[in-house]
């Protein structure tokens, strides 16, 4: 009664303003404080789009201005709708309503209806004075950038049905503390706070549990952790629309979730519950929640379970499914078959293993599929030929890469005729691609890469007009590249790389490719064909990839209307021409330039501007002459390759000139050029380094100390120079270092001790044929990781040490993997390699050098016997310990190293037996024991038998392969162990005698001797291998 | 975002590694070879690695000085599989060494084309199917040892032609006919032939050599 007479009088006073004011019109509804309220509400406003232009007070009826709706009778605004654009778009700023909310706007008392929605208000609060709108029902903040608290008063809004605070997905500064203001608003179905900090709101659920009302509940990235598994009474279980997206709980999944058995919409996108998930009476999960259209739960593992996926056969309505990122292992591809209403599933990053059930085709409602990433097997062709027979097939996204299917691409595939994408990469899908597929007018992107797709590329390719991606890559693509592929004007990405294409390529077919930026097409055999000499292209492209293309013999003069390029790579493309000057002023951001193996001339240029920082540059296997200039080091390049060329001069300017700042380099291969002088000592600004290689060159002088103190230094290679002196210590010291390689130079002195080797990464150390000499010292056995060590042809003297079990690679106890020293995925990936010897020949190992086990000490001074703790090397591939003074027997544990490929004990003073046990060596395929003093039977085996004379010849052995047969019958294994010591003591007298003899005849000479042990061993291995060489010429001319 | 990553690996190392493909004919062979054994328990078919130019550097495998394949080592090594006729693309080859394995399916009659061939060691394997008749062309042959197979049919009489083999063993198989006795044939000691279904030597002019076959 109290409110009705308010509301008589109200319409008196305000029909008695209507009287009074002969200004305004009779037909104008608009209450007049509250225009000027509203006046005073835009002055605050930037409005830069004039959106309310029609608020002036030049308009009096303010119940016409844009966005008001008043009430019919009183003339009262009761709705204000000023929803700004979709902040999404394009340029939406411009068109949003700025600054800050006057006040003013309170005088609307009638108001009921709020949306000031995707705008932007600076991160200014939400104003308090909000609360005082009594008889508010809805209240739309979303998206406008307020910033801060989230006002109590709000709370006081008691006829609220609806409020939007979402702030999208970035998470709002300022904490919420509390819910409870919201335990009031007793109408509200439909509350929004996305992007709020509720982690302190740890009474967030006790204050939505006391909402009876409501209907939807979008809680995305509140940054909530605490979430109850049990409720003990569910009020609010009309819920239609759950969103608790993006709010890592990482607990188990809550069960009460599933007694909401009215809704429609469940998002618990990257909540990280787990399972397992209790059956609850009788069952679990998903049976009850019929209603359920929309159900995305991706990162969440409680869905790995069959009895959870079992309910999902309940969901008959379902719309969209996206059980991505879940784990999955359980089959579940089969539940789908009867949700004829489903229009979107998304499976993709499980591990789903199952057979692709067919069915799956029959699903015409279906408009996005995404299976990526799991390892379902099967043939994709019944389910492709299904999804073509639907009768008007709706799907625009396909995507089924990174799995396991085959078969082919059936004839009609272009019935799909709303395809957008269409990916089946990374698969093993074999046969050809349709001629059908150019009806896909809306295609965007086809990947295909990663296949065994055959055939040529259809002609048709010209029709898809939409087509932005092209990725057919690493398949069996023959024939030639398309001319129609020239029509794809809008294609920006090509990429056909690694295919078996062939034939020339003409400026049409690049005709109107006016959006290309990338072209990837390496490693094909394609030629490229210009029939004028100023071709210019019409695009402008970042990634030019054509390696492996024939593109000469003359530079290609049109890349130098290409200055966007990034990454260029013309590599082994046969050009035979002198480098043009304008190239290196042509470009600016190349980040990857690779024009090697080709025969470009010329010198290199001190300007590198044409670089970005971080570059890799790979001039290798050129015909590039002249210094390598000081300003390379201020480039910032990463990678340089410039191994292989006729560069001269000294490294001094490279490495030492104008270092203020330490160089980006990592990988530095200067190796096979001409380069002379001194390693200069300048390494304190390139710590970065990881890479080295200086092989092959003609320095001289010492290695720098400093080399062993760059910390990232993975891999030295000075190989084949004239480096002399003493090999610095702090290389074999250096805790990253996994390869040295300093074979072929004259270094001198003792191998360093090494002081604290426990922690190298040592894998592979080189130091054959130098000068080095002294005893091999015992701290090379903590060389633990060390799995090729070769100190052949120096001069090294003393015994073996017997410390070889600490090799834990070489003895079988650790396995090695790939030596990755440098890697930029889809650019260069530099892999640890060497040149080895074994087999009496040398070979460069890179892919494979990290499986390579081999001792190589030959062509030394060595003396005493072989340890039988040699034998222990039971990963050891190649031993080479010929060309030394090794005396004694073979170890009869010779027999398990059954990994031993390669063994050379050939040119030593051995005796004794070949153990039998060798005959179990049956990976042996070369074997040298020539030249020793072995005697009795060679052992019989498959593998000893099959080598030739040569391996066995100088001694005194007999049996097969030698003409030479035995006196004694064949023995077994048994037996040949027992007759060693009998024919032992056969010629023990000889031996005495002999020994006596020599000792007595030659005591004048050998006395002095007696006294230095390094003199009496390097004499008597002195006199011994003349005496050997002398034998072995004799073998020669005989 | 694991499997993605993956795939990324595997491209780029698919990238790096396809830039030389095998050209070599004789890589091709072995790589061949290695594709058709479908397992490989010890691993000793890892560093076979087709992207490299030859296969020389390959464990097990030994290469001339020309880069020629002239030994395969693959004895005692568990593999699995079967052979295929790509294997008679090692002209070169001088020593084919695959006993003690599990390798089933019949022996190539390709392995004829092996010229260079002295020793053919398949022994104690799965082969089944008849010794191929070609393996007469293998002038410089002087191991042949296919025992302890299943091996059936007669033992060709072209393999009498084999002037320099010096050791021949054919036992436990299902072999039938009779045994020659022409050529090397006259050394070869009764054991090389036991435990087969033969039906003793050949009686040449009265019976013929695959009698009771």
């Amino acid at each position: 009664m109290k409110t009705s007479s308010l509301f008589f009088l109200l319409i008196i006073s305000s029909l008695c303003i209507n009287c009074l004011s002969n200004t305004i019109p009779k037909w104008v509804l608009c209450v007049d404080n509250e225009r000027l309220a509203l006046l005073q509400f835009k002055k605050d406003l930037i409005d830069d789009s004039n959106r309310l232009s029609s608020w002036s007070s030049s308009n009096v009826d303010c119940c016409k201005w844009a966005g008001i709706v008043c009430d019919n009778f009183t003339g009262h605004v009761q709705e204000l709708h000023l929803q700004g654009p979709d902040p999404l778009l394009e340029e939406a700023s411009t068109r949003m309503l700025a600054r800050n909310i006057n006040p003013s706007l309170l005088s609307l008392k009638q108001l009921k209806y709020l949306d000031l929605s995707c705008n932007d208000f600076q991160a200014t609060e939400i104003p308090s004075f909000l609360g005082s709108f009594r008889y508010l029902r809805y209240l739309n903040l979303s998206m406008s950038q307020f910033y801060g608290r989230v006002p109590h008063q709000l709370g006081n809004l008691t006829m609220l049905t609806s409020l939007d605070l979402g702030n999208g997905p970035w998470l709002s500064n300022v904490p919420v503390n509390s819910l409870h203001w919201l335990s009031g608003l007793r109408l509200l179905q439909h509350l929004d706070m996305s992007g709020y900090d509720l982690n302190r709101a740890s009474d967030w659920i006790q204050v939505i549990n006391n909402l009876p009302s409501l209907v939807e509940l979008h809680l995305p990235s509140c940054n909530l952790t605490q979430i109850p598994n049990h409720l003990s009474e569910l009020n609010f279980t009309s819920l239609t629309v759950l969103d608790l997206s993006y709010n890592i709980f990482n607990s188990l999944m809550p069960t009460w979730i599933f007694r909401l058995n009215k809704l429609v919409s469940l998002d618990l996108t990257r909540c990280l519950f787990y399972g397992p998930v209790p059956p609850n009476f009788g069952v679990s999960g998903f049976h009850n929640m019929t209603n359920l259209k929309i159900l995305r739960v991706p990162e969440n593992d409680f869905m790995n379970s069959s009895s959870v996926l079992n309910g999902l056969l309940s969901l008959t309505n379902l719309v969209s499914i996206d059980i991505s990122t879940c784990n999955l292992s359980p089959s579940i591809l089969g539940s789908f078959q009867n949700m004829s209403s489903l229009v979107s599933i998304d499976l993709s990053q499980n591990l789903i293993t199952e057979v692709l059930p067919d069915s799956i085709g029959n699903l015409c409602n279906l408009r996005y599929v995404d299976l990526r990433s799991n390892h379902i097997i099967g043939n994709v062709s019944v389910l492709l030929n299904n999804l073509c027979d639907c009768d008007s097939p709706k799907l625009e996204y396909l995507a089924f890469s990174a799995n396991r299917l085959f078969g082919h691409l059936p004839d009609q595939l272009g019935h799909l005729k709303n395809l957008i994408t269409f990916d089946v990469a990374f698969n093993f899908i074999s046969g050809t691609v349709p001629d059908s597929i150019g009806k896909w007018s809306s295609l965007k992107e086809l990947m295909l890469n990663v296949n065994l797709i055959s055939g040529s590329l259809p002609n048709t390719i010209g029709n898809l007009t939409s087509l932005n991606k092209l990725e057919i890559s690493f398949n069996k693509f023959n024939g030639s590249l398309p001319v129609s592929i020239g029509k794809l004007q809008k294609l920006e990405y090509l990429s056909v790389h690694h295919n078996l294409l062939t034939g020339d390529v003409t400026e049409d077919h690049f005709a109107n490719l006016t959006s290309l930026t990338t072209l990837w097409a390496e490693t094909n055999t394609l030629t490229l064909k210009l029939s004028v000499d100023n071709w210019v292209p019409p695009f402008n492209l970042d990634v030019l990839r054509i390696g492996y293309w024939n593109l000469g013999p003359r530079f290609p003069s049109w890349l130098r209307s290409q200055g966007n390029l990034t990454d260029l790579d013309i590599a082994n493309s046969g050009i035979s021409d002198a480098m043009p000057s304008w190239f290196w002023i042509s470009f600016s951001n190349i980040v990857f330039l690779n024009i090697s193996n080709n025969g470009i001339r010329g010198r290199l240029v001190g300007n590198l501007s044409i670089l970005e920082p971080n570059a890799v540059v790979d001039l290798s296997n050129n015909l590039f002459e002249g210094p390598i200039f000081g300003q390379y080091n201020e480039a910032g390049i990463a990678l340089l390759d410039l191994s292989n060329n006729n560069l001269s001069g000294s490294l001094e300017d490279f490495l030492c000139s104008k270092l203020e700042q330490d160089t980006q380099l990592k990988v530095l291969d200067l190796s096979s050029n001409k380069l002379i002088g001194v390693i200069p000592d300048c390494w304190m600004n390139w710590q970065a380094l990881s890479v080295v290689n200086l092989g092959n060159n003609n320095l001289s002088g010492r290695i720098p100390h400093s080399v062993g103190n760059l910390s990232s230094l993975q891999s030295f290679n000075v190989r084949s120079n004239r480096l002399s002196g003493q090999l610095p210590a702090s290389l074999l010291n250096s805790k990253s270092l996994q390869i040295i390689e300093l074979s072929e130079n004259e270094l001198t002195g003792r191998i360093p001790l090494l002081i604290n080797g426990e922690d190298t990464k040592l894998k592979l150390l080189s130091l054959r044929s130098n000068k080095l000499e002294g005893q091999l010292p015992n701290e090379l056995c903590r060389l633990t990781l060390i799995q090729i060590l070769d100190l052949a042809h120096n001069n090294l003297s003393g015994t073996l040490p017997t410390c070889f079990v600490n090799f834990s690679i070489m003895s079988g106890k650790q396995q090695s993997s790939v030596i990755v020293l440098y890697d930029v995925p889809f650019q260069v990936q530099v892999i640890g390699s060497a040149l080895l010897v074994t087999k009496g020949r040398e070979f460069e190992y890179s892919t494979i050098l990290y499986l390579v086990t081999t001792l190589d000490l030959s062509g030394n001074k060595l003396t005493g016997s072989i340890p039988k703790e040699v034998t222990g090397l039971l990963g050891l591939r190649w031993l080479n310990l010929s060309g030394n003074c090794l005396t004694g027997k073979i170890p009869d544990e010779i027999g398990k190293m059954t990994l031993l490929e390669s063994l050379d004990l050939s040119v030593n003073r051995l005796d004794g037996k070949i153990p039998w046990s060798m005959s179990r060596l049956t990976t042996l395929n070369w074997l040298n024991v020539s030249f020793n003093k072995f005697t009795g039977q060679i052992p019989m085996s498959t593998q000893l038998q099959s080598f030739n004379e040569s391996s066995f010849m100088g001694n005194e052995l007999c049996g097969p392969p030698l003409a030479k047969l035995c006196i004694n019958k064949t023995v077994s294994p048994d037996e040949g162990e027992q007759n060693d010591d009998e024919s032992d003591q056969l010629k023990w007298g000889f031996v005495i005698s002999i020994v006596l003899g020599f000792i007595i005849g030659f005591w004048g000479v050998v006395g002095p001797l007696i006294a230095s042990k390094l003199w009496r061993s390097a004499y008597f291995c002195f006199l011994y291998k003349m005496w050997l060489k002398i034998r072995i010429m004799y073998h020669v001319i005989t | 975002m694991a499997s993605f990553t993956f795939s990324v690996f595997i491209l780029s190392l698919l990238l790096s590694l396809t830039r030389i493909l095998c050209t070599n004919s004789e890589g091709n062979a072995l790589h061949a070879l290695r594709s058709k054994l479908s397992s490989d328990p010890k691993n000793v078919l890892q560093s076979w690695d087709p992207t490299l130019v030859n296969p020389c550097t390959w464990f097990h495998v030994t290469c001339d000085s020309n880069n020629h394949v002239i030994r395969l080592d693959l004895g005692n090594s568990n593999i699995s599989g079967s052979l295929g006729s790509e294997l008679g693309e090692l002209k070169h080859l001088q020593y084919l060494e695959l006993y003690l394995n599990n390798i089933e399916g019949k022996i190539p009659k390709e392995l004829g084309n092996l010229k260079n061939l002295v020793s053919m060691d398949l022994y104690g394997n799965k082969f089944q199917g008849e010794i191929p008749k070609s393996l007469s062309k293998l002038k410089s042959l002087r191991f042949l040892r296919l025992n302890n197979n299943k091996l059936s049919g007669p033992i060709p009489r072209e393999l009498t032609s084999l002037s320099n083999l010096k050791v021949f063993d054919v036992s436990n198989n299902n072999l039938c006919g009779t045994i020659p006795i022409d050529g090397p044939f006259t050394n070869f000691p009764m054991e090389s032939f036991e435990n087969n279904v033969l039906n003793g030597p050949e009686l040449q002019g009265l019976v013929s050599y695959d009698f009771g076959c």
